[in-house]
């Protein structure tokens, strides 16, 4: 379904009736809406959110001052007079040819006798077409849910500017909960959640009954409880840890963009400094984990090399002696002492010398038989050993390797520490400033991280001594007769939690592992430098990371160009795993990229999302004549919010 | 995923989970319920899951 067209009155910077006609051509899918900064593209998102779900979602922190203030456009409020009236109305028309469904929602304000402007009145209906006209929905969330529940449409409607932030350090976290939020499995999780309720509640029932149950059961609620709390302040951590990377961000954001060019160029140092040591420290893990296998992977003969090669002496020896192998096979002579004849055809009795003197042949053959495995266990030992040598010079290598990057890691350690004392020492006040809050942050995010890897193994060992409490109090009141009824109704439960917990697991597993792909497919197919980049991962613990043709990691020493081509595949990925054929609309999409970067992802913008219905809201430095060149072929709208700076309010005008 | 989609693919997984029948039939139901009463108070849950879970397991066992 698409958007046909939005009318807005009043709202916010738009003063009266403005109305949007979206492009509804499949081979020119995109509507451009062209303002600069401040004029009202953020609200023209924030209203189309406000329609659909009854609130704006633009971050408080930006709009701040806004945000305090009503949605009635603010000329019109300093115009009323007490006992006025005036409307907000946000109205989309969707259909996919035809109109289908009408979407209203408004909100009527009054001045009252205090001069105040509150609210008088407020609706929300959708009307739907059906045989004999249109007819009003009566279940609205239900249609809201079917064109694009409110969980996902974060996918659909976003800010260019923030998208960055998925993939920043530590952000695993955001990640993750754009893969819960897509997969749609809250019907699971609430399900199990309350199972566990009930579970804990009919365990509770039955502590009357046995004190060893009680006492059992009393053991897990408060293992419980403190696991509960310790989830909480994991949560907690991950807040904190979020939020000092996005200020870590900002920080660095504004030495990167500062107007003195030797703050610039320091802040691009530690930038390349930072993103060397990141590969590093991989590196050096890597390394660790082949030494460690290779160490594994012969553990057993590693302790017996001196008796390895002793036995290797030994059968040597034999052989010097010919007597590995033998000079006539002892089966050969066996079966000439057997037969009673000679290869000469000579018969010869058991007592006779003939046959003494074979017996005497083989009595001398001390290896018998063995002889033959003598000398392919020879042959088998040889190889451990040269398999050993091979290993042990690998390790060697390793080892070296290792050496050199720590040694590499050092100097970088020293001149991140140089970078740090220059600039918390430069005249640059705010620099300084902003130099020492960085340093500050750092040290708090080291501890948060600290502690949050100890509340993660904390809640790992708890989980797993409930798993044991759990089967422990399961034997229990097998045995307890009085308990036999309420027990098969806890193992019921259990069961049933068990097979939705692996149920859960698996249905996020596959859908990280589409969104990994198509956000692979997205990245190769809008990159301009497709050959540098072999693969595009998102792993268990929901990290994103791009590998280059050299196999290594290589996110943090991605372009902003290219990190912003990799967000938007990431969250085309997601549109796409979330099954719903939403129209997007995207404020800011090329960021605050500049220059190549911008003309390069302008380049490939026009054939992503191609069977979808796009809006893009740009401002007049994005939408430059060669991004508008580039675009033109795919654009079927054009508009231009023009900004009356004297009274404040906006309009939308049709472009061309 | 889209809501039919998902409740689609679930209820798939739980018909090829190895628990047993009567366990697939409560999953299946407590499912049912939930996605009726997702937003719904605590209480009214609790008592239906009691109830479900009561006569479940009364029920007589049966082959996977």
């Amino acid at each position: 379904m698409r958007f046909l067209s939005l009318e807005l009155e009043n709202f916010r910077q738009y003063e009266g009736k403005q109305t949007v006609d979206f492009s509804n051509d499949s081979k020119k899918n995109f509507t451009i809406i062209q303002g600069a900064n401040g004029c009202g593209k953020t609200n023209f998102m924030g209203a189309i959110q406000w329609c659909l779900y009854g609130e704006e979602q633009i971050e408080a922190s930006k709009y701040e001052k806004s945000m305090t203030l009503e949605m009635l456009n603010e000329s019109i409020i300093k115009s009323l007079k007490t006992g006025d009236k005036e409307t907000v109305r946000v109205k989309i028309i969707l259909g996919d040819d035809k109109p289908s469904l009408i979407i209203e929602r408004y909100r009527v304000y009054v001045k009252s006798k205090t001069g105040v402007v509150e609210i008088y009145d407020e609706s929300f209906k959708i009307l739907e077409h059906q045989s004999g006209g249109f007819k009003e929905v009566e279940n609205k969330e239900v249609t809201i849910k079917r064109i694009l529940p409110k969980e996902v449409k974060g996918f659909f409607f976003f800010d260019g500017e923030k998208l960055d932030s998925f993939f920043r350090v530590g952000s695993g976290s955001n990640i993750k909960k754009a893969i819960f939020d897509v997969s749609q499995i809250e019907l699971i999780e609430t399900t199990i959640d309350h199972m566990e309720k009930v579970e804990r509640d009919l365990e509770r029932k039955m502590e009357n009954v046995s004190p060893a149950i009680a006492d059992k059961s009393k053991d897990k609620q408060d293992m419980l409880t403190k696991k509960l709390k310790l989830e909480k302040e994991k949560e907690e951590l991950e807040r904190e840890i979020n939020k000092a990377n996005k200020d870590l961000n900002d920080i660095e954001d504004y030495l990167r963009k500062h107007h003195i060019s030797d703050v610039k160029q320091t802040q691009d140092d530690r930038d390349r400094l930072i993103s060397e040591k990141r590969g590093l420290d991989d590196r050096i893990v890597e390394i660790d984990l082949e030494i460690k296998d290779l160490v594994l992977k012969d553990y057993s003969s590693l302790h017996i090399t001196h008796e390895i090669k002793s036995t290797i002496g030994k059968i040597d020896d034999l052989d010097k002696k010919k007597k590995l192998p033998p000079d006539i096979d002892p089966f050969f002579l066996r079966e000439l002492c057997e037969s009673g004849k000679c290869i000469c055809g000579t018969e010869f009795s058991k007592n006779s010398k003939e046959h003494i003197k074979i017996e005497k042949m083989i009595e001398k053959n001390d290896y018998g038989e063995n002889a033959d495995l003598l000398l392919e266990g020879r042959s088998v030992l040889r190889d451990i050993l040269e398999e050993r040598k091979r290993e042990v010079k690998e390790i060697e290598k390793l080892n070296k390797e290792k050496k050199r990057g720590e040694d590499r890691l050092k100097i970088i350690r020293e001149r991140l520490d140089d970078i740090r004392i220059k600039m918390e020492g430069t005249d640059e006040e705010e620099v300084s400033r902003k130099e020492s809050e960085r340093s500050m942050i750092i040290n708090a995010l080291g501890k948060s991280q600290a502690n949050q890897s100890i509340c993660i193994s904390k809640i790992k060992d708890l989980e797993e001594t409930i798993t044991e409490h759990t089967k422990d109090l399961e034997n229990l009141l097998e045995k307890s007769q009085e308990n036999q009824e309420v027990t098969g109704q806890v193992k019921l439960l259990n069961d049933s939690i068990d097979t939705l917990k692996k149920i859960l697991f698996e249905i996020v597993e596959e859908v990280r592992n589409t969104i990994q792909t198509k956000t692979e497919e997205y990245f190769f197919s809008m990159i301009w430098n497709r050959e540098s980049f072999k693969q595009v991962r998102i792993d268990e613990e929901y990290n994103l990371s791009v590998i280059n043709n050299y196999g290594h990691e290589c996110l943090f020493s991605l372009s902003a160009g290219q990190r912003q081509v990799l967000a938007l595949s990431f969250m085309a990925a997601l549109k796409e795993v979330s099954g719903f054929n939403a129209p997007v609309i995207i404020d800011t999409p090329l960021g605050r990229i500049s220059g190549e970067p911008r003309d390069n992802i302008a380049k490939n913008l026009p054939d992503y999302l191609k069977n979808t219905q796009v809006t893009l809201l740009v401002t007049d430095t994005e939408y430059t004549p060669s991004f508008k060149d580039k675009i033109n072929k795919r654009t079927g709208a054009e508009y231009l919010i023009k900004f009356n700076k004297e009274k404040g309010v906006s309009k939308i005008l049709k472009n061309g | 995923m889209t809501t039919e989609k998902i409740n689609k693919l679930i209820l798939e997984k739980v018909e090829k989970s190895d628990c047993d029948n009567k366990t697939k039939e409560f999953i299946k139901l407590a499912l049912e319920f939930e996605r009726d009463f997702l937003n719904d108070e605590l209480n009214r849950y609790t008592e239906r899951y009691k109830k479900y879970a009561e006569y479940f397991s009364k029920k007589k066992g049966d082959s996977k």
